[in-house]
């Protein structure tokens, strides 16, 4: 009985792969039997294709039949399909076998793409602690993060999203640790997710996020498993997109940008001042310009005698209007970084030459820029690394706090850190207050807030958002 | 609903920021104008005013946790009546916003905005202070207390080093007991800030014992502010009525102390802090009682009136230091009948009538 007309069938599969040049049919004759695979030679290991599945098939001396032949493919991931899941399969880096005397079909995956081995990611580097780092490949990262838990309590929910990418999308939480209502929220979040591709998790962040148009980071995202694995146990959940590094976690506190991987792997004395340093790192790279020209402009008479003087004296030869000349160098720094990023790397070194000596110097030298203004320019933009997570977010807010120091002063800059306050707290995304556990303030979370007490006094996993197991030493 | 929520912590933090501005700015010299020394008894007794008004509010709302003061006088009193005191409410609060506004404005003007008109202050006052009366509840009281902190490291620092400054006694009995009286009568309009707690009542999450975290904010605001007075007139003495801006002039009095250099600019970033929260909340208030006046209006509406009012008297009406302290006197006083009468007789008829009728 005929089930399956095989090459009319490969036919129409080549036919809605619009013939593809790596579409790849092979058919087998043997006895009665017809048996037709086909798959992707640019997404498939062709050896694996010829040593495990088809040698085995062809050489076989007995009556083949379809179990016969599920049984004689040497592969692991196999699976019978559906006939309208064919076509999906084969895309994924399967290869399809069909046969014309039963109405199962046989998807077997030989995916081989070449993904790069796991390594430091250059964004999150650290001094000690583990150095590995996802990679493009989603299966690597399950593995990365399988690693780390030999338990059955790490769940991996499988999605996929995008009409044409179809990309795979896992959902990874701990069982009895992460909120139910907020795997859910976010499985019906992904889902609901009408795109027709998926490039990066960056793509994802939009949907989730409780504002999506905001200039602040709502979803934490990192490239270390270990993070994650954090992350993981503190009852957050992470959502890992196949082709990139970046994984996502939620819910995402402010808080977490100012935490650092060697914060952990270090004294918790040593951290807790470093945390201090990023604390006023990036308050000075927000407001540092905005009050320097605020005093300038507005203010000069609150400026102590000495330090007004020495003011004085370098810009009494600018040309430029204090604001005018601090705007010039914070545009011209953000000119060099840009092109610093975007230049191979054995250029960088001139243009750092460029930018800082030639530039910098020539400039105050010329006297179109004093040097107080290159001073409080450069601390600022360095400061800005303190927390590069946040480098984004803070670059845009020391420009808007920039323009409100030269327009009203100090006045309108501490109005300004009001309102940013207000907006940052009215956000509560997967019900967590942002800028928890200052505010609303949380006196257990503050053991890993700005001050960080050792582990073994962090019995409790965080407050701030809502987890079924708070105890994490002890019962 | 659930975001128009604050815990009493926060409350208590609203509390506390309500207790300066023009008290630690003005008030001290003015006091001292009409009291002498003894104008630090003139603290203490319209402190310990506001005290019966929290204890009057802690009293209400452990009978009546989630009922909204407007439920109760509504119950009693009637529609008109409410709408009548909701009014007068109403009214108050601009009025205080209209004397916070001049003085901090005042303050400024002759410090640190001297060649900068009054336009570029309401620039950024006003939209400030729209937004965080628009603000949920809830994200309002934890800006509040994100910011406390730095508040009262400011507060503190302020209290401490005006100590410094202090080099002589002044003599006290200088003026009599009617004295005392009366000056407090004439600037009764400067407290009184208790009475937002009855307007916020059925949005403030309380618990038993609460009580004490509110008096305890209190008290160390009160504290503080008496503190910053004694300091004034040991600074000063007989000239405290010649240096209106208390906090800044026994700050600027030590300015050079331990190499700090100009020390008083933490008394204007205080001040700064300060007048942002204390108006921001009168807004709130403000917004919440035109809501009860006008429920179909939206709150932006009541943001707008406010806007359209608030500039028409400052800009037309109070001009100068002088004008507002002839308002801050002779008119406002008027107003504060709000406070310590209206609202605490409400209150008062209210619990004896209940408690009436729960014996019988």
């Amino acid at each position: 009985m005929n089930f399956f007309n095989v090459e009319h069938e490969i036919k129409k599969i080549k036919n809605e792969l619009h013939n593809s040049f790596d579409v790849v049919d092979r058919v087998l004759q043997k006895g009665n039997i017809i048996v037709g695979f086909i798959y992707l030679k640019s997404f498939t290991d062709n050896l694996i294709f010829s040593t495990a599945i088809y040698e085995p098939i062809s050489s076989f001396d007995k009556q083949l039949d379809f179990d016969n032949i599920k049984n004689l493919v040497q592969a692991n991931d196999t699976k019978e399909i559906k006939k309208e899941e064919i076509v999906e399969n084969i895309l994924k880096g399967a290869v399809v076998i069909l046969t014309n005397t039963s109405q199962k079909i046989l998807s077997v995956d030989i995916q081989k793409f070449n993904a790069r081995a796991p390594s430091e990611p250059p964004t999150t580097p650290v001094i000690q602690g583990p150095r590995e780092g996802f990679t493009e490949d989603i299966k690597t990262n399950i593995g990365l993060l399988r690693k780390r838990f030999y338990s059955p309590d790490l769940v991996l929910k499988n999605l996929s999203v995008g009409r044409r990418t179809k990309t795979q999308i896992i959902i990874a939480y701990l069982d009895n640790v992460a909120d139910k209502k907020t795997v859910k929220e976010i499985e019906k979040k992904l889902k609901k997710i009408d795109i027709d591709g998926v490039v990066d998790s960056y793509y994802l962040i939009p949907f989730l996020a409780e504002r999506p148009n905001s200039l602040f980071k709502q979803i934490g995202n990192t490239e270390k498993p270990d993070i994650v694995c954090a992350k993981l146990l503190e009852g957050r959940v992470a959502i890992m997109v196949d082709n990139t590094p970046m994984v996502l976690t939620v819910p995402f506190v402010l808080l977490e940008d100012l935490q650092n991987p060697n914060d952990y792997y270090t004294n918790y004395i040593y951290s807790t001042l470093l945390r201090f340093v990023r604390l006023i790192g990036s308050l000075f790279a927000i407001l540092g310009p905005g009050i320097y020209i605020a005093l300038q402009l507005f203010h000069y008479n609150v400026l102590p005698l000495k330090y007004l003087i020495t003011i004085a004296d370098s810009t009494q030869q600018i040309p430029f209007t204090p604001f005018i000349e601090i705007l010039f160098i914070s545009l011209l720094f953000q000119i060099l970084y840009e092109v610093s990023l975007r230049l191979p790397s054995y250029l960088g070194l001139a243009t750092s030459i460029v930018g800082a000596l030639i530039l910098g110097d020539t400039g105050v030298k010329a006297g179109l820029i004093s040097p107080p203004a290159v001073i409080v320019v450069a601390i600022a933009k360095i400061a800005l690394y303190t927390i590069p997570e946040q480098s984004a977010q803070i670059t845009v807010l020391q420009f808007i706090f920039l323009l409100i120091g030269a327009s009203v002063g100090l006045f309108g800059i501490i109005g300004g850190a009001i309102y940013f306050v207000g907006y940052l707290n009215s956000i509560e995304n997967f019900k967590t207050p942002y800028l928890a556990p200052f505010s609303p303030f949380i006196l257990k979370d503050n053991k890993d807030g700005i001050i960080r007490v050792p582990i073994t006094t962090m019995e409790e996993r965080p407050f701030s958002f809502s987890t079924p197991n708070k105890r994490r030493i002890g019962k | 609903m659930r975001d128009e929520s604050i815990n009493v912590w926060q409350t208590s933090i609203m509390l506390f920021l309500l207790m300066f501005a023009n008290k630690i700015l003005i008030l001290p010299s003015l006091f001292f104008n009409d009291a002498n020394v003894e104008g630090i008894l003139c603290f203490i007794i319209l402190f310990v005013l506001e005290i019966a008004l929290i204890t009057l509010f802690i009293f209400l709302k452990r009978k009546y946790p989630t009922t909204s003061f407007v439920q109760l006088i509504k119950e009693k009193f009637g529609k008109i009546t409410t709408i009548i005191i909701y009014f007068l409410i109403l009214t108050y609060f601009l009025c205080k916003l209209v004397l916070i506004y001049n003085v901090t404005y005042m303050f400024f003007k002759d410090l640190i905005y001297s060649e900068n008109s009054s336009v570029l202050f309401l620039i950024c006052l006003l939209p400030i202070i729209n937004y965080l009366a628009f603000l949920n509840l809830r994200a309002f009281g934890r800006t509040c207390q994100l910011f406390f902190p730095v508040i009262l490291i400011f507060a503190l620092f302020c209290v401490v080093v005006s100590f410094i400054g202090t080099n002589s006694v002044p003599l006290f009995y200088q003026s009599s007991f009617s004295d005392i009286i009366l000056t407090s009568l004439k600037h009764i309009s400067s407290f009184g800030d208790a009475v937002f707690l009855f307007v916020l009542m059925d949005k403030i999450e309380f618990k038993k014992g609460d009580g004490k975290k509110v008096f305890f904010f209190f008290s160390l605001a009160s504290i503080m502010v008496v503190l910053v007075a004694v300091s004034f007139y040991f600074a000063y003495t007989y000239t405290s009525f010649m240096h209106p801006y208390a906090i800044f002039e026994i700050l600027g009095n030590i300015k050079d102390y331990g190499g700090l250099g100009r020390i008083d600019v933490i008394a204007v970033i205080f001040v700064m802090f300060i007048t942002y929260f204390q108006m921001a909340i009168y807004l709130k208030c403000f917004s919440v009682c035109f809501e009860v006046l006008l429920p179909k209006l939206k709150r932006a509406y009541s943001l707008v009136v406010f806007d359209f009012l608030f500039i028409i008297i400052v800009e037309l009406i109070l001009r100068n230091l002088e004008k507002t302290i002839t308002y801050g006197e002779n008119i406002l006083p008027y107003f504060s009948i709000v406070s310590f009468v209206i609202v605490p007789l409400c209150t008062i008829f209210f619990l004896i009538i209940k408690s009436n009728k729960e014996r019988k």
